[in-house]
């Protein structure tokens, strides 16, 4: 934890509002982001990112650093989805843990400028395919590759397995690739 | 796409377009309407002994203490006439008065749940505001 960080979080914790907006200021975005994904509209997504910090002023005295700050305000924003979605928390448990292997994760470089276009287009494709994916998978995404979270911080934030949590990202790559490869299907019958 | 993606070149496309995902933009900054509503949250009281409460829990204690104390010493034929009398009234309830334990343990319910009414009735307006 940063140290700004935590002496912003000390101060709050003794009822420092001042310290506790800077805090909402650097965090907001990140919680209005998760709501989003998860919930797909802007008016909830917002009411439940301040309802999330709200629960955080409120529960900040019993916040004792054990975890990231962001983690556990991801974990307050994520039970306020698991009540507005009930359904979500089902869908997560049910993923099971049967995971087999994991995507490995490279770093792209499109250096050809035609290859560029063609991957410009197809992410736009992919990034509308990861808007359709179920709701838990939407979760799930957006804790890892947005809000940068690793597999043991997703698997605490949301109290789930650590084989869980691959499981869920596993099988909503495989989703993605589904939807590359119908993708493809379409620019072959329609060039 | 003139040729089909190897397996590892269709993983390289999905890691790309799920880091480059992008953040969604916020409407408006909700820092002051968060501090406006944490501003209405009554501070939480602290934490106070007081010296009323020292001398209840001494008198509480000490009742226990003494109750304890005399059941320990009590003679045994005292102790054998309280059990055999607590057993005459058991057996009394179970035949004479069988429908006190379940009304007793309906109530109970009752008096439990009717103590959920008004936070609900709180949580209805709430959603209806």
């Amino acid at each position: 934890m940063p140290d700004a960080e935590h002496l912003l979080i000390q101060r709050a914790r003794k009822g420092d509002q001042e310290a506790f907006a800077a805090l909402v200021t650097e965090h907001q975005r990140y919680v209005y982001n998760l709501a989003l994904r998860v919930l797909k509209n802007e008016e909830e997504a917002l009411d439940l990112a301040q309802e999330a910090f709200v629960r955080a002023w409120t529960a900040l005295p019993n916040f004792r650093g054990q975890s990231q700050f962001r983690t556990w305000l991801y974990r307050i924003a994520t039970n306020l989805c698991y009540n507005r979605l009930p359904g979500l928390r089902r869908s997560l448990n049910d993923l099971g843990d049967d995971v087999i292997s994991e995507l490995p994760e490279t770093d792209l470089a499109f250096d050809n400028p035609a290859r560029g276009f063609e991957s410009s287009e197809l992410r736009s494709y992919l990034h509308q395919a990861m808007d359709e994916l179920d709701e838990n998978y939407r979760l799930l995404i957006s804790l890892r590759y947005q809000n940068e979270l690793s597999y043991e911080e997703i698997a605490g934030a949301l109290n789930l397995p650590l084989g869980t949590v691959k499981t869920g990202l596993f099988r909503a790559k495989e989703q993605l690739r589904r939807a590359l490869e119908s993708y493809q299907e379409l620019s072959w019958t329609n060039p | 796409m003139d040729k089909p993606l190897t397996p590892e070149k269709k993983n390289t496309v999905i890691e790309d377009a799920l880091q480059t995902y992008p953040i969604a933009t916020m409407p408006r900054d909700i820092t002051a309407d968060v501090l406006r509503r944490i501003q209405t949250i009554p501070a939480p009281r602290p934490f106070r002994l007081t010296w009323s409460d020292v001398a209840l829990s001494l008198v509480i204690s000490l009742c226990i203490g003494a109750v304890w104390f005399s059941l320990q010493h009590l003679p045994p034929l005292v102790v054998a006439q309280i059990r055999k009398e607590s057993i005459l009234f058991y057996q009394h309830l179970l035949v004479n008065a069988r429908w006190l334990i379940p009304m007793l343990s309906f109530s109970l319910a009752g008096f439990l749940a009717a103590l959920t009414i008004p936070y609900l009735r709180q949580e209805l307006t709430k959603k209806s505001a």
